[in-house]
């Protein structure tokens, strides 16, 4: 059963956005700097859904139109704010209350509910600002408290005081939960009852009952016997109706005052959960239900999956729950119960970050319910799919944008592989302020201390390595290029000679006196990259791009490999050839005759040789970047990195 | 649960088949024969579904056929103390059709062409198109009438239903040109609304999908009246949904052939397999007697039995005049009615029963110069539910405790929603205006006419009406009620107003097919003669012989006790040559009834 959730918003004129339409998915995990829109976005669904805002709250003020308008009032300008949901076809509840919103967009069927705030000329001529919140395309459809009733939103706030909301009866969803199960009045006499009698003869001692008499004295001296004035001690609530507000909830033996906040948090939000979900197929029925259940129905699917306790309820035998209670209880699903998404803003308070994965991994694949998180955590979004991504883009100080990637275009194996590097990479793409895109480990390695050596920590300057594994980069820069990160894309040249027989010989230098054709394989790939991206029009006859042009646009290759790169760059100066002696010296297993065939192969510029010694078992070129990185000086940057290196910066800070 | 609906619920709780019908659980129909107490039974089914099986936001589907029973129902739920939460559907079927089918779901499925927004054919629209589409089929309006042509369009409508009715081409042809002609229009008349509705719901899973998520259960009222379109959207839920439906009907009383109505279909619901199926064989109306007689003009024996008036005996009586309808009338007001009038019966207790309405009026005209005081259920404007509403409101401001406020309010706040464009207004400002309105305008209780010119001004509802797409007639129709106040000759004030629809110690005037649904002491049939009833046209046609007898056992099961037959022995027909003076013999049912009484009958009313 699929359960209702928000699949389109669009946005005008509403506080830092200007417009936007984005498409969205069963949760939405948005994420974004300070100031991107995150909490607009968030309030802007609250106008039409949560009932806890006020008539006066949704009534908008000159205020709230984005700042692009330079006089909203005087141009009549709108602000618009629309809301589609999907997957509610299966919640009778809600086709039953929701006619009036279905509309149909390419042939999908859809809920549509739209906040308007628009102005009106009164009777004197002057203009007056309304809002109205409606359903479907017609305005006189409105959407009222009644229907908030069955479906809303309930939104957590990051600054949450668990400690008071759990402790205080008003709030906490240990009671909202309590009260959901409507437990039979005549249970609760009882326990008040036994509980009266109990606290009573457990208090029956000397000391209490002479405090008793004393106050009781005391009282009647002062009032005369007027009134009833007799004194008790109590340990507990007695009043019936009241009786389960005393319920504490223990973990591990302990009260929850004693325990961490980290895992309060974890335990109110689990709570707050359940309270607005309830699964189709309930664990506990009561007699009365059951039997109108049985009355109504021939198959015996009840009388297979529950059994009657003593209290007289009937409960669900722990076990799968097969396909037919499901259809049982989708026939015969409750009417009424509201439908409510949750947005979590910043659930990770107060979370390590091991408890951060392992909650939210829960949320959002172990939950059926929209929910809407907003986060910081990069050990929440690292985990999340590409499609409950919501990115909030502040584009300049005033105006954000909400992008989402539904509309990446990405082939099933693209969409794996990202999800696979972001789930490594803790999502750090999420969040860099600037990527350099590489194909191997070597390059992850060595081009932070590169990027040191010529006076760009990239730590500080919030700029990501991003090693995709392989040289397709086209659904990295896709997904980049979405969330409006600059990066770009360090790859190798890959010289190749062309045979007489068309096949072609890699991992060999250039020579003058070769009268073969020759090629690079890094420039073709570039060239099909580029295309992706609509740069058709430079195209060489060959089908490649110029160098030139492959620079523009952010792509940076070498000649060879870069390792290759490194050394024949390396040759030019002595203390550059000794970082890279020194560094295979320190790490190769080999004797000194090995030793001194890789310096003297350096040294003749067989470069291909020495890479064949680091690639040999034992090294790697992984361990060789890795080594090399703390021996490598400027001078063994290869030219076409440095290149890579301050585009990205120039792209970041364009300022400077 | 007030003292009201306890007394009722007792009543049919002692009723072994009304508690059967009540209590159902399964798809159930109900044959309800005359006095059988069906509105109550299905008013309480309604409230007992309402508080034990339905949760909110789901409702209620109650269906009836006429504006009249659907408000009859909703006065009785209120009666009954049921407060409406605006979930529940209770009206006719095309309100049902407009409201829950055609507005949520046309625009979802454009290859239907349903003209979005709805737009509904005003009568000079319908007028047009019929005229147009005879003109293109060089037809003459004697060739096919309107109802004619919508007979067609009505049981033309497929589906599962196996009862063939034999089809009238030259009115399939016109009735083709002329939907051809509204739809190029973009306009769609009453029969487009239900048949649009029918196919809807027979095509679209989605759309059967919304309706069982909204109406757990669907009541049907005076289902033998409803037709084709409806029998289909029944079948179509029943096989294809889990609501469950309820319907009642009485294949006897169907007297709606010319609309395409027959009493088959009802039988055909009831011979589906899952189906309880209900008789109620006790009248609580008329005597054995009355009963009896019944099935004699019907020709049946159906084995009604009276639940009241034990011991008592019916009265029959047999007048014959000379020539004429004049002398029929005239036999009525300076005999019949002071007669009966000096036995005791009240005038609200007597009604006169004739064949068509320009013999309602010159009877009328004829009460009003011997000062008899008459009601006619009929009047000039339609008691449209606009109207009904304006009555309630009427009843409200003279006494708040007589009608509900929230209901007055919620039907305004629908009507604002889908009649005015470009609405934009709070719910709660437009019921203090709603409620102001009506607490002023106490100040003009003397004088209807000024009273209602405030409450239409205050609404400012000529206006609204101006622009409406969904009621294109009601403007008009508004004009002729002002019209029969300014006229007055029906004696309108405040409080009549509030009562349109019951006499007050007046004598009933109505055709023998609106007499449907109302009750007597006596009834006084006028017209008893064969060839006009039964009309000559039906004599050779074995379906509309068998109509008209049971329009004559509809007329009958009126009386509770009393039963008067009037005929001439001369009539005068125009024709080409001039008036021809023609001799006509007793009706069949004259003759059956008298027979009838030979056999059976007690006593002939000394009249």
């Amino acid at each position: 059963m699929s359960n209702i959730f928000i699949s389109r918003v669009t946005i005008n004129n509403f506080r830092n956005f200007n417009f936007f339409d984005i498409k969205t998915s069963h949760k939405q995990v948005i994420f974004g700097e300070n100031e991107s829109g995150k909490s607009n976005y968030i309030y802007a669904l609250q106008l039409i859904l949560d009932p806890s805002l006020s008539d006066n709250d949704r009534y908008l003020s000159d205020s709230d139109f984005n700042n692009e308008i330079s006089d909203p009032v005087k141009s009549h300008s709108q602000i618009t704010i629309t809301i589609y949901f999907s997957g509610f076809e299966d919640s009778k509840t809600l086709l039953a209350q929701f006619s009036d919103a279905l509309v149909n967009v390419d042939d999908e069927k859809h809920l549509k509910i739209t906040y308007n705030y628009y102005p009106e000329e009164n009777e004197l001529g002057e203009i007056e600002y309304k809002y109205n919140i409606f359903k479907g395309d017609d305005e006189n459809k409105t959407f009222t408290a009644r229907d908030r009733r069955y479906l809303s939103l309930k939104v957590i706030k990051p600054l949450r005081d668990v400690d008071y909301d759990l402790k205080n009866i008003r709030t906490s969803p240990l009671h909202k939960l309590i009260e959901q199960y409507e437990i039979d009045p005549n249970k609760l006499i009882l326990i008040a009852e036994a509980m009266k009698l109990q606290s009573s003869t457990l208090l029956d001692i000397d000391e209490i009952n002479d405090l008793q008499n004393i106050i009781e004295k005391k009282l009647i001296n002062m009032l005369g016997e007027v009134s009833d004035l007799r004194v008790n001690f109590s340990m507990a609530e007695v009043n019936p109706a009241r009786v389960l507000n005393a319920l504490k909830l223990m973990l591990s033996g302990r009260t929850l005052e004693e325990k961490s906040l980290g895992i309060k948090n974890v335990l109110y939000i689990t709570m707050l959960m359940l309270q607005y979900t309830s699964d189709l197929v309930p664990t506990i029925i009561k007699e009365r239900d059951y039997i109108k259940y049985i009355d109504c129905n021939s198959s015996s699917i009840l009388q297979e999956s529950y059994k009657k306790t003593e209290d007289g309820n009937y409960i669900l035998i722990d076990k799968e729950i097969n396909k037919k209670l499901y259809e049982f209880f989708q026939k015969n699903q409750r009417i009424g119960i509201p439908h409510v998404i949750i947005a979590i803003e910043e659930p990770e308070a107060h979370l390590h970050p091991i408890l951060q994965r392992l909650v939210f991994r829960d949320f959002i694949f172990n939950n059926n319910k929209s929910i809407i998180l907003t986060t910081h955590s990069t050990h929440i979004t690292s985990i999340s799919p590409l499609e409950y991504m919501v990115h909030a883009l502040k584009i300049n100080n005033t105006s954000s944008k909400i992008t989402t990637f539904n509309d990446l275009s990405l082939t099933s194996k693209d969409k794996k592989d990202i999800e696979r590097y972001i789930d490594v990479s803790r999502g750090e793409v999420y969040f860099g302020k600037g990527v350099i895109l590489v194909e191997g480990i070597a390059e992850e390695y060595l081009l932070p201390e590169f990027a040191k050596l010529i006076g760009f920590p990239l730590d500080e300057y919030g700029i990501v390595v991003c090693n995709v594994n392989s040289t397709n980069f086209v659904p990295y820069r896709k997904l980049l290029n979405k969330l409006a990160v600059p990066n770009v894309i360090v790859t190798d040249g890959d010289f190749y000679y062309e045979n007489q027989d068309e096949s072609r010989e890699y991992h060999t230098l250039y020579v003058e006196s070769d009268s073969r054709n020759y090629g690079f394989l890094g420039y073709e790939i570039a060239s099909k990259l580029l295309l992706y991206f609509d740069v058709s029009n430079e195209l060489l006859e060959s089908g490649i791009f110029p160098k030139s042009i492959i620079e523009k646009h952010d792509i940076f290759l070498g000649d060879y490999t870069f390792e290759i790169d490194i050394f024949l760059k390396s040759l030019k100066n002595t203390k550059s050839i000794s970082a890279i002696i020194n560094t295979y010296n320190d790490i190769s297993n080999g004797g000194p005759k090995q030793k001194e065939n890789f310096y003297n192969e350096l040294m003749n510029g067989e470069v291909y040789k020495c890479l064949n010694k680091i690639e040999a078992k034992g090294v790697g070129k992984g361990r060789f970047a890795q080594r090399f990185s703390s021996m490598c000086i400027k001078e063994n940057i290869p030219d076409y990195v440095v290149k890579a290196i301050n585009r990205i910066i120039e792209k970041c800070y364009p300022d400077e | 649960m007030n003292e009201l609906r306890k007394s009722k619920l007792k009543q049919i709780i002692s009723d072994e088949q009304q508690a059967r019908a009540y209590n159902s659980n399964a798809h159930t129909t109900v044959i309800a024969g005359p006095g059988s107490g069906k509105t109550s039974i299905l008013t309480l089914k309604a409230l007992k579904l309402l508080e034990n099986d339905i949760r909110e936001p789901q409702g209620l589907g109650c269906i009836t056929y006429s504006r009249e029973a659907a408000r009859e129902i909703r006065d009785r739920l209120h009666a009954f103390g049921f407060k409406s939460n605006g979930n529940s559907f209770f009206g006719t079927v095309h309100a049902f059709c407009i409201a829950e089918v055609l507005i949520p779901f046309a625009k979802l499925y454009k290859h239907f062409e349903i003209s979005n927004p709805i737009r509904v054919a005003s009568k000079t629209d319908r007028t047009k198109a019929y005229q147009l589409a005879l003109r293109k089929f060089k037809y003459s309006t004697r060739d096919v009438s309107i109802t004619e042509m919508n007979r067609e369009r009505k049981i033309g409508i497929l589906g599962i239903s196996k009862i063939k009715i034999p089809s009238y081409d030259i009115a399939l042809k016109v009735a083709k040109g002329y939907e051809e002609i509204l739809h190029a229009n973009k306009v769609i008349d009453f029969e487009d609304i239900v048949n649009y509705s029918t196919v809807l719901i027979q095509r679209e899973a989605f759309v059967r999908k919304c309706l069982e998520a909204k109406f757990p259960w669907l009541l049907v009222d005076e289902y033998q009246d409803l037709g084709k379109p409806l029998h289909e959207i029944v079948l179509s839920l029943l096989l294809q949904t889990e609501i469950k439906i309820f319907a009642v009907g009485d294949p006897d009383q169907s007297i709606y052939g010319f609309q395409g109505a027959i009493p088959a279909y009802l039988e055909e619901l009831a011979t589906f397999t899952n189906i309880k199926k209900v008789i109620l064989e006790k009248n609580y109306r008329s005597n054995q007697d009355i009963v009896n007689a019944s099935e004699a003009v019907l020709e049946q024996n159906r084995g009604y039995v009276a639940g009241t008036r034990k011991e008592e005996r019916a009265e029959f009586s047999f007048h014959v005049c000379d020539s004429e309808m004049i002398e029929q009338y005239q036999l009525v007001s300076d005999n019949l009615i002071p007669q009966l009038k000096s036995s005791g019966i009240p005038y609200d207790e007597i009604a006169i029963l004739v064949g068509i309405n320009s013999e309602v009026n010159c009877l009328a005209a004829m009460l009003s110069e011997k000062k008899i005081p008459f009601y006619i259920s009929k009047h000039d404007f339609e008691r449209t539910e606009l109207i009904q509403w304006l009555e309630n409101c009427s009843k409200w401001t003279l006494n708040n405790d007589l009608f509900s406020f929230d209901d007055l309010f919620i039907y305004w706040w629908d009507f604002l929603n889908q009649n005015q464009n470009n609405f934009n207004s709070n719910e709660i400002s437009e019921r203090v205006k709603l409620f102001k309105l009506l607490t002023d305008s106490i100040i003009y209780k003397e004088n209807l006419q000024d009273w209602l010119k405030y409450i239409l001004d205050g609404l400012s509802l000529i206006n609204i009406l101006n622009g409406s797409l969904l009621l294109p007639d009601e403007l008009d129709n508004l004009i002729l009620l002002q019209k029969t106040i300014s006229e007055n000759r029906i004696n309108f004030d405040m409080k009549s107003f509030s009562e349109l629809g019951r006499p007050r110690d007046q004598v009933t005037l109505a055709t023998r097919h609106s007499s449907k649904g109302l009750e007597f002491e006596a009834i006084i049939m006028l017209g008893m003669e064969e060839e006009r009833f039964p009309h000559y046209l039906s004599l050779h046609d074995a379906d509309k012989l068998a109509e008209s007898s049971r329009i004559c056992f509809v007329c009958i099961s009126r009386a509770k006790r009393i039963c008067i037959l009037v005929r001439s022995l001369i009539h005068t027909i125009p024709t080409r040559n001039g008036p021809w003076q023609k001799s006509f013999d007793k009706s069949r049912y004259w003759t059956l009834l008298e027979n009838w009484q030979n056999e059976y009958g007690y006593s002939i009313l000394e009249i």
